[in-house]
């Protein structure tokens, strides 16, 4: 692709995001209570974590990293988070996909730019309340000084982003064999869930299944980033989240291909 | 009451031919919502497995907080969830109308209506739970033990289904309120988790206000032979009852209606 349509494709996602933040914009209440849900489940593992350790509980990660850990763990979910599988599935299914194949960018650009400008508008309701709960345990809050591993975090950020979002296409493009996609979708959620690291560390699970969890690719959607942020992930494990990356993004790339062959759109 | 009771009845039956009808989605509700309570029980293990000797609750008596906790929410989330998770539609697209009309108590119709027997997949699984973590517990409790633990289950029920119904109202003071649900479950995740791990001041917020700590905290807290009085709950309850009637009455007053 050369540098021009990269350049129309751009300004097509920055006019799309504001459409959507303005619409978003009109849901005000619905996106602060979303966010105020997102923060109560890491308040309440640290919490009884909190608890268990101030009792005399000794767990294998420091106080420190796990109280930055749950401070933290709600904004790199909800920066990592995607939606999209429900929309395209019904876009599929109704024919709706349409009024997307005729124009000259990418189906995705729509959904992409529903994702940036919802996190947009989330992170502004979010982050005040990571802030004060980071405030509440600010005595075991350690946050590295700005450098390069503030970088890395990033980069480690945006590969969860986007293969959460590679995933989620790949589970919407499933409609175009399945009528419904959603026990999918909601068994890939229940997983995620546990395996992300999004309620409790992945260190805090018995040594047994450790060798699972690091290879594991959820572990890259959610924890990682954090891993890159408060640890010191081995090289392997760079790795891994460059292979897991290429993958998803490349089967979304495949079995969207594939999966658009067998479209026939409603009524054609 | 005895119309309302034979009202309900046939809503209940109605919800069981709806779901063998849907056989499909009822089954992936089923498994979806045992799935989900067995992936749930892992945090918790994992913390009394690092915690036993510090904090008294180890892992079999765990188990039966989170058995408990399943078998109630499945309740819950057969009976009261699917109604309260409404009531937002129902203020926005004036549907709820089509309640005020009938010749039955609204607020009461409007809570318990819709029913999602395959919930009740979590109850047997809950129950499952919490008598193989009471059995490995080596728990005896006698049969007036677990009348008085029923009876906390139950006010933890009722309780925070109130809470739930009260939050589901603000739909009738601001736009939008949907989420509000999903603050409601997040707060009832607290429940899974014994008291004794939460601060002082969260452990009363849990067993008043937010009574997420009564569904299977208390009760199991009475079966392995703890006090708590029960007179004060049901006196709270009350309160939270008489709360709920009024906030109803208040909030339908600001209902436009579809028009």
């Amino acid at each position: 692709m050369t540098a021009a349509p990269k350049l129309r494709i751009l300004r097509v996602l920055r006019v799309l995001v504001a459409r959507e933040i303005s619409l978003v914009l009109h849901y005000r209440w619905w996106l602060a209570m979303m966010q105020l849900s997102n923060i109560i489940a890491p308040a309440i593992s640290l919490l009884v974590w909190r608890g268990a350790i101030a009792q005399g509980a000794t767990p294998p990660v420091s106080e420190s990293f796990l109280t930055t850990y749950l401070v933290l763990v709600s904004l790199v979910s909800m920066l990592t988070s995607s939606w999209t599988s429900g929309f395209l599935a019904a876009g599929i299914r109704l024919g709706e996909l349409n009024s997307w194949l005729v124009r000259p960018c990418s189906t995705h650009v729509n959904g992409l730019a529903n994702n940036v400008a919802e996190k947009l508008m989330k992170l502004t309701l979010l982050a005040p309340l990571a802030v004060a709960l980071g405030l509440l345990f600010r005595d075991k809050v350690a946050l590295p000084p700005p450098g390069l591993r503030w970088i890395a975090f990033l980069v480690a950020l945006f590969m969860a982003a986007g293969m959460t979002f590679a995933l989620d296409v790949v589970i919407g493009s499933l409609a175009f064999w399945f009528e419904d996609v959603s026990a999918i979708d909601r068994l890939r959620q229940l997983l995620a869930r546990t395996l992300s690291g999004a309620l409790i560390p992945l260190a805090l699970f018995p040594a047994a299944f450790s060798g699972f969890l690091t290879a594991q690719p959820f572990r890259f959607m959610v924890s990682f980033p954090l891993e890159v942020l408060l640890g010191r992930p081995s090289d392997e494990s760079y790795l891994l989240a460059v292979g897991w990356f290429t993958t998803f993004l490349g089967a979304a790339v495949v079995i969207w291909r594939i999966g658009l062959r067998n479209y026939q759109g409603a009524g054609a | 009451m005895r119309r309302f009771a034979r009202l309900w009845w046939s809503c209940f039956v109605q919800a069981i031919r709806r779901d063998l009808q849907f056989r499909s989605q009822t089954i992936i509700t089923a498994v979806s919502s045992t799935t989900e309570l067995i992936l749930g029980v892992i945090p918790v293990l994992i913390l009394a497995d690092v915690s036993a000797t510090a904090v008294g609750w180890n892992g079999p008596l765990t188990l039966v907080v989170v058995g408990l906790y399943g078998a109630c929410t499945g309740l819950m989330d057969c009976f009261v969830a699917p109604n309260v998770r409404r009531i937002d539609g129902y203020v926005r697209r004036g549907e709820l109308d089509l309640i005020l009309i009938r010749p039955v108590n609204a607020q009461l119709y409007a809570t318990l209506r819709w029913m999602e027997p395959a919930e009740l997949g979590r109850v047997v699984t809950g129950l499952g739970l919490a008598v193989a973590g009471a059995h490995a517990a080596h728990l005896s409790p006698s049969p007036g033990l677990l009348l008085v633990a029923l009876l906390w289950m139950a006010i933890g029920f009722v309780g925070f289904s109130l809470l739930w119904a009260n939050l589901a109202y603000l739909a009738f003071w601001v736009d939008s309120a949907e989420p509000v649900n999903e603050v409601a479950q997040q707060l009832r995740e607290a429940g899974k988790y014994p008291l004794a791990y939460f601060p002082k001041t969260v452990q009363l917020i849990l067993a008043t206000i937010v009574p997420a700590g009564l569904i299977a905290a208390v009760p199991t807290g009475v079966l392995t032979g703890s006090t708590a009085a029960i007179s004060l709950a049901i006196l709270l309850l009350a309160a939270g009852f008489t709360l709920t009637v009024v906030h109803w009455r208040v909030a339908g007053r600001r209902y436009s209606s579809a028009s």
